[in-house]
């Protein structure tokens, strides 16, 4: 874990892609330390005093690789009391604070495969990582599986489908719960069964999990069940 | 909108700075009457201030200044990992007894083992290898530089050697590039001991970006103060975690002083063969202590920190004062010698006595102690002649000879950034007429 920093942040754009699922910009305005794509902060609405408590937060993966930090991304989906509160009250130009980073989700892969499961919000830190070897040489094979509800709450995927375009080593398979026709993705919800059977012939990989807690625990479940051992599983759960 | 408070604390800021000035700036230096001290505290208003304002938050532990100053020194250092402990001899202790954690499987430091380090320093090197049951293997070292002798380090590499643990004496680095090739050939953990030299440099990088762990102290004879103070330095995550774990009691939740639920699992996990979800506040992955920072201290390394550049700049250019000032007595004297390659931040001047030339140490130091030039030894000399080390554990490879050397003839006077050129001046006087009086 890196040094932590708190700063205020001025929320910068704000886009509501659905009633329940918001991309944010955050400028801080305090020089904040880098950060490890993976890694999370903590947002608070409440004004934070030094001298006082830090006050109730959520926690977020930063959905963006800056390396100056900048900038940080968040993506939320309204999932409880606090990201309800999150969605009836934010505004561009308003103040947060945040804190940062923390996790060790981090993409430290022991193999030369990377699989990369993402249910829903639950892409945020494939994309700080995604948006981070973008101009990059790749030096692994990276399989991400992604599903979402439907087509607009599939955040990232310009991003996704640029790096498909230049790293012949990125595979990608997109899945939809429901499905308007579009043969570019796959119907249903992810299975894990189908996704190693598509890896069976890659040999040793490190299995990287993020999304809601239901799915994390059923891909960590079947893939220890596949005879894959704990430590090549990475899961990102809060929560 | 300002409130009340804050204007009031404005108010007493401002008569902080006040105070300094009439209480703290230093005086003119008189000849007559002044001792040159060998190191001491350098600082002005804004520390006071800080320091200050710290307490009007009253935060006390961990807080607002503890997380910039451990921002700023990761940053001067270009590493991602500063974690503040109450002294630079604590930072010794977390950093060694880090690497014995479990979490580090079949690297991990186990009871036995043997770590290279050399006799001749500060004993807060060599303790926590025998507070941890691991076996210090001692190396001689090299006169001039005070250095581990790095001809000797592979020599004294057994089967059982799984670390090497060494300080940057005085700010001089040892051979990075020796010691660094050794680590790697043979998987050894490196920590570097760089409580003397925050800011000294091997091959233009900065000591203590080198190893897998280094250590600073902020005690007030070292480059930066905060009173009582140091660190852990690294890069790895996983290294850095378990520090914070061992300095924090042993925890493994890493909330700060007042916060919950960091992780966002605090409720969720398994841990050993506690019931699940256990509160993760009080899950104990290490065998810990408490060894924290407050903010009060960070709050003073958060002003030093600021002169830091300044105060390296000032202790080299007052040891390159002292050396060609010195360089005439060479035929009595052995003057230091930076390590090839190197740029030392001089945490001191060291001294050895060129034992045929018929003085010795102590009349020299008594006579410059008399006019008020403090000297101190070279740390603890041979530290296994002291009666605290005699019957520890350990292992010697080839012989010692250059450690007693230093315990009986070496001495070192201050290069601080407190020293002006009227005090060094005054101390290359009383030299010259100690050998005008020979």
């Amino acid at each position: 874990m890196s040094v932590v920093v708190k700063s205020p942040c001025v929320v910068i754009y704000l886009k509501r892609i659905t009633e329940t699922l918001t991309i944010i910009e955050l400028q801080p305005l305090k020089r904040l330390p880098k950060y490890k794509p993976g890694q999370f902060l903590h947002l608070t609405l409440d004004y934070y005093d030094p001298a006082k408590n830090w006050p109730e937060s959520r926690v977020f993966s930063i959905a963006n690789y800056d390396p100056e930090v900048k900038t940080l991304r968040v993506i939320y989906s309204v999932k409880g009391k606090y990201t309800k509160l999150m969605n009836d009250n934010l505004q561009e130009n308003q103040q947060v604070w945040v804190k940062m980073p923390y996790g060790d989700f981090t993409f430290n892969s022991i193999t030369d495969n990377m699989i990369f499961i993402a249910g829903g919000t639950g892409i945020t830190p494939f994309l700080s990582y995604l948006e981070s070897i973008k101009y990059k040489i790749p030096d692994k094979n990276i399989w991400l599986f992604y599903g979402a509800k439907e087509k607009n709450c599939m955040v990232g995927e310009e991003l996704i489908d640029d790096i498909v375009l230049v790293n012949p080593r990125f595979k990608v398979k997109k899945y939809l719960e429901y499905k308007n026709g579009n043969e570019r993705y796959e119907m249903g919800k992810l299975e894990a069964e189908k996704i190693l059977e598509e890896l069976q012939s890659i040999g040793e990989a490190d299995f990287y999990i993020s999304g809601p807690p239901e799915m994390i625990q059923y891909f960590k479940q079947s893939i220890i069940d596949a005879g894959i051992k704990q430590e090549f599983i990475h899961i990102d759960a809060w929560e | 909108m300002i409130n009340n408070s804050e204007i009031l604390k404005e108010q007493i800021l401002d008569l902080c700075k006040q105070y300094y000035e009439l209480k703290h700036k230093p005086d003119d230096f008189n000849i007559n009457k002044d001792k040159v001290y060998y190191a001491g505290r350098v600082f002005d208003y804004s520390e006071i201030q800080n320091l200050v304002s710290a307490s009007l938050d009253f935060w006390l532990t961990a807080g607002q200044y503890t997380e910039e100053f451990e921002f700023n020194l990761a940053e001067f250092l270009g590493l991602s990992n500063a974690i503040t402990v109450n002294s630079g001899s604590s930072a010794n202790l977390v950093a060694i007894t880090a690497l014995t954690s479990s979490k580090l499987k079949d690297r991990r430091l186990k009871s036995g083992d043997e770590v290279i380090t050399v006799a001749a320093g500060f004993p807060s090197t060599v303790a926590p290898i025998v507070q941890n049951r691991l076996i210090p293997v001692f190396v001689d070292i090299e006169l001039g530089t005070y250095n581990v002798n790095t001809e000797l380090v592979e020599k004294a590499i057994s089967p059982e050697t799984k670390a090497i643990f060494l300080a940057h004496t005085l700010g001089n680095p040892f051979n990075l590039d020796i010691i660094m090739h050794l680590a790697k050939k043979y998987n050894l953990w490196l920590i570097e001991d760089n409580c003397d030299a925050l800011g000294s440099r091997y091959k233009e990088k900065l000591t203590g970006t080198f190893g897998d762990l280094a250590t600073c102290s902020f005690y007030p004879a070292h480059h930066i103060t905060t009173g009582e103070g140091g660190a852990v330095v690294c890069e790895d995550e996983e290294l850095a975690k378990i520090c914070k774990s061992v300095r924090d009691w042993g925890r493994d939740c890493y909330c700060v002083g007042g916060e919950s639920n960091t992780c966002g699992k605090r409720f969720s996990q398994q841990y050993g063969t506690l019931p699940y979800g256990y509160d993760h506040k009080y899950v104990y992955s290490e065998i810990g202590y408490n060894l924290k920072m407050t903010d009060l201290q960070s709050a003073i390394g958060c002003a030093q920190i600021k002169k830091l550049n300044s105060f390296i700049n000032k202790r080299i250019n007052n040891f390159s004062y002292l050396l060609s000032r010195l360089k005439q007595f060479e035929d009595f004297l052995i003057l230091p010698q930076a390590t090839e390659f190197s740029d030392p931040a001089w945490f001191a001047f060291p001294i050895t006595i060129k034992n045929n030339k018929g003085i010795t140490r102590n009349q020299i130091t008594s006579y410059l102690e008399e006019n008020r030039v403090e000297t101190r030894n070279l740390f603890s000399g041979n530290l296994l002649r002291h009666p605290g080390f005699l019957n520890i554990e350990h292992r010697v490879s080839g012989m010692l000879t250059n450690s007693d050397i230093i315990t009986n003839d070496t001495f070192f006077i201050g290069c601080y950034p407190g020293l002006d050129e009227i005090r060094l001046n005054y101390i290359c006087d009383v030299f010259s007429s100690f050998f005008n009086s020979l």
